[in-house]
């Protein structure tokens, strides 16, 4: 079996385009996917002018349809993810969605719309200002059991994951802050006519809520956790660790989040700081591409659109409204495992590249670039030239075995 | 699918393993496979958490400790198969289970004044002795018998479901330990002497089976691998052996040699993987089989879980999941309906595995991150610790664990912990598939006589 241009088992990265690898990288963080057009347009422009143009670029359409079923609701927003404009919008929106996610299956569908519409308002804007959009969203409410919340006998859903997962993170409250934000949260209803707080319902009294004694309520407790440290600390971090693909040490996270804190919370500051830190261009393929990262790639890479469907999403465990539980998705090397690969390479067998890309030249180097790979290792090279010599394969039959594997190539599953 | 070629029967009743395994097919088992992933609610979020091949092929001996149950000498229901053969399968109830409406106290006039609303009709329970009755919708379980273990919960924890979970999925009760394996992938890595598939998730990837050498894999949403079938389809096989030439690849960039190693390796393994689940022979599903039809999510899993123990891969733990009981809300319509899942589910499943004559040699066991609030609010449950856990298999009924009094709640009103889950996982490890507890678990937590009846 031919397995040239590897050497005790390493096979090194070739760099195929110097310029188009830098564009690539920058666009498979910054953005959801390298999509050929901007690949294109911002190989013209110096690197901080490439940031410069991504960021100025703000998002396409705010307002989704209303609908009141998820899934026709999900389809609309992947179409937007995968329009080559306003890339960085969509990702912040997405990203936005992990942090401060809503599973559907919870929550009346016809709310959705207008918590997606936070989302994209708010993606690039004021992380304070979202927060407090966020909280009071009728699908929130619901999904965090706070609708129907009494004072007299609070549920603690809403006010413990506002602590531990949307701002000041573990180790930063107590139960009895959690008890207190639960009390100064209650009151609020969703229903038919709306989202409204019911003042009788309300908690009405003094109440100590992080050390401090006050007639606490629901813009209270989330400017009192936006003013804490820990949240730019927190969030910052996960946003760091989103782009860069590697984790912030304790002290350069604190840095981070004081200078945010000193940024008033504006999130595109935030993100044109990190794409400019030292090393995020050497961090290239550092971490594992998400199911939904992965499933974009390839419609990208075909100029497929959504296709046959959003449902190819939920085998590849990423379906937009439906995390696994509140903390979102996780973010660790499960993208890469084995039962991930074969969910991946089933979704490959499951494509018509004849009509997608069949009047596509099919060479090695046109089927890389629209891929992104303009960064690859050899062995990746030889396995679509190997095509080549397959004895019992029609020309169709190639076309299909090339795309695959370069869509199925380890620097393909990574980001 | 329909046009795919089929595959040849083998004939054999016998798996490589020396048990009597029923028909199955891999065509079989790929479908099932579909279905699980087809299943509803939004839990499966997928991937898996592989640990990366056993090729080595390295046999660890297990630790049998002294006086561990051999297997003749039970007077239960039925004797446990020799223990080198046993099976664990795990069913985590996502979210927070509740022990009061699991196993009620039936007897205690404070689970009655903590629960005016939410307390199960006194007419509907299950008696399981003078101070226990079991949920009513557990009837199936009920009369097959089943064995409780009561106040199982972290030691010195608090109410996130993220920090609990992290503490059950090590195997790490105090949550000092920092373990990079998981509980589960500890056993495997015990139990492994080389068999193709040691431990499997049907849920999705977990931390619980992160091993360190032991071959497992995660089967929830793959949704297909009828691509893998076609061993006479020319693309197939050109696909096959040239995504197998990856392997080749190591050190993909100086700066990913974790992600590399990972990506590579995989293919190779799960290929050969495959075909191995593919060497049983055929038979039909029954898709009126109540499992499929009834048991939701679980259902579907466990079905595929049943399968998985036929097709002889050398499987010897299994996790499942389900989610939703992290019931804040409408509690008393929530908690019956995942209950009767559960109830047909495991039902269905020790049905098969007693049809396979496999009955002497699996367990099922619950695991659930903490219990809930012991008083209601609204129509809900607030996190809470302890809680009650289930496990189902050969051997004596037993109610195991030590009551946590509902009169000497915590400064939360939760029930306090009164058996470290560690000394449960040391139960489910030790006596059940005789691995020395000390082995896989922090210190010494001694078991609590599964099947000392």
């Amino acid at each position: 079996m031919a397995t040239a241009g590897t050497k005790n088992g390493v096979s090194p990265l070739v760099e195929r385009d110097p310029v188009r690898a830098r564009v690539s990288h920058l666009l498979r963080r910054a953005a959801l996917a390298p999509h050929p057009r901007q690949v294109e347009r911002l190989s013209a422009l110096s690197w901080d002018d490439a940031v410069d143009a991504l960021l100025a670029e703000s998002v396409k359409t705010v307002t989704p349809p209303k609908t009141d079923e998820w899934d026709s609701l999900a389809t609309w927003w992947l179409e937007q993810m995968l329009a080559p404009d306003g890339a960085v919008a969509e990702r912040m929106t997405w990203f936005w969605h992990t942090h401060l996610t809503t599973n559907a299956y919870k929550v009346d569908a016809e709310l959705l719309p207008a918590q997606l519409e936070v989302l994209r308002a708010n993606a690039l804007g004021n992380f304070r200002e979202l927060l407090h959009e966020f909280v009071t969203d009728g699908a929130l409410l619901q999904y965090l059991d706070a609708s129907g919340s009494l004072a007299s006998n609070p549920n603690e859903n809403l006010g413990r994951e506002l602590m531990e997962l949307f701002t000041v993170g573990r180790g930063h409250y107590t139960q009895e802050d959690v008890r207190a934000a639960s009390r100064a949260l209650a009151g609020w209803v969703v229903d038919d006519d709306g989202v409204r707080l019911e003042r009788a319902n309300a908690f009405q009294a003094p109440l100590i809520f992080m050390g401090e004694q006050a007639n606490w309520d629901t813009t209270s407790v989330v400017d009192r956790l936006c003013d804490h440290p820990a949240t730019a600390v927190n969030v910052a971090a996960k946003l760091w660790s989103d782009l860069t693909g590697s984790s912030l040490a304790p002290d350069s996270a604190d840095e981070l989040g004081a200078w945010w804190q000193g940024q008033d919370l504006e999130i595109q500051p935030l993100i044109g700081r990190i794409l400019r830190s030292d090393n995020f261009f050497d961090a290239r393929y550092t971490r594992p591409r998400s199911g939904l990262e992965w499933w974009l790639a390839v419609r990208t890479a075909l100029d497929a659109g959504v296709g046959e469907g959003i449902w190819p999403l939920e085998n590849l465990g990423q379906m937009p409204y439906l995390p696994p539980n509140v903390a979102g998705w996780p973010t660790d090397n499960r993208w890469l495992s084995g039962g991930s690969l074969l969910a991946r390479a089933a979704n490959l067998w499951n494509i018509d590249y004849t009509s997608l890309v069949g009047d596509v030249p099919a060479d090695t180097d046109t089927i890389l670039d629209r891929c992104g790979l303009y960064e690859v290792s050899q062995a990746t090279v030889d396995a679509l030239t190997i095509v080549d010599s397959e004895p019992d394969l029609s020309d169709e039959g190639k076309l299909h075995l090339r795309w695959r594997l370069a869509l199925s190539c380890p620097e393909f599953n990574v980001a | 699918m329909s046009s795919l070629p089929r595959q040849t029967p083998n004939s054999g009743p016998t798996g490589p393993f020396g048990i009597q395994r029923p028909n199955i097919s891999r065509r079989v088992f790929l479908e099932r496979l579909i279905l699980a992933s087809a299943g509803t609610a939004g839990a499966g979020w997928l991937a898996a958490c592989t640990s990366g091949q056993n090729a080595s092929g390295t046999s660890n001996t297990i630790p049998v400790p002294a006086g561990a149950p051999a297997g003749s000498t039970q007077t239960g229901r039925l004797a446990p198969g020799h223990i080198s053969d046993r099976i664990l399968v795990v069913v985590d109830l996502q979210g927070g289970n509740d022990g009061l409406s699991t196993v009620i106290p039936a007897s205690d006039p404070t689970y009655w004044d903590l629960r005016p609303n939410l307390a199960i009709d006194e007419d509907d329970l299950l008696p399981l002795n003078d101070r226990l009755a079991l949920n009513p919708e557990l009837h199936r379980l009920h009369q097959r018998g089943l064995t409780v273990v009561e106040g199982v919960g972290p030691i010195d924890g608090d109410l996130s479901h993220f920090a609990m979970t992290e503490r059950w999925e090590r195997g790490d009760a105090k949550g000092t330990e920092n373990h990079r394996t998981g509980f589960l992938g500890r056993l495997v890595d015990t139990l492994d002497t080389g068999q193709p598939l040691v431990g499997a998730s049907l849920s999705g990837p977990t931390p619980y089976l992160v091993s360190d050498q032991a071959a497992t894999l995660s089967l929830d949403g793959l949704g297909s691998l009828w691509f893998l079938d076609p061993v006479e389809w020319t693309d197939a096989r050109a696909y096959q052996r040239l995504i197998g030439e990856y392997s080749a690849l190591t050190g993909l960039s100086p700066t990913s040699e974790h992600l590399t190693s990972l990506v590579p390796d995989s293919y190779e393994r799960l290929i050969d993987l495959a075909s191995k689940i593919s060497s049983v022979d055929e038979s039909e599903i029954d898709w009126e089989d109540p499992m499929l039809t009834e048991g939701g999510e679980i259902g579907a899993q466990l079905f595929l879980a049943a399968d998985l123990i036929a097709a002889d891969v050398g499987t010897r733990v299994i996790y499942t999941s389900f989610t939703d009981f992290d019931t804040h809300s409408d509690h008393q319509w929530r908690h019956p309906y995942l209950m009767s899942q559960f109830d047909v589910a495991v039902d269905g499943f020790l049905d098969r595995i007693d049809e396979m004559g496999m009955s002497d040699y699996v367990t099922v066991a619950t695991v659930s991150e903490f219990g809930r609030r012991a008083a209601e609010s609204g129509q809900g449950l607030d996190h809470g610790v302890a809680s009650s856990m289930l496990v189902m298999g050969p051997g004596e009924d037993q109610v195991l664990g030590v009551p946590s009094p509902l009169d000497e709640l915590d400064q939360d009103g939760n029930q306090r912990t009164t058996v470290s889950f560690d000394q449960y996982f040391a139960t489910l490890a030790q006596d059940w598939l005789g691995i020395e507890a000390g082995s896989v678990l922090p210190g010494d937590p001694g078991t609590l006589g599964l099947l000392a009846a």
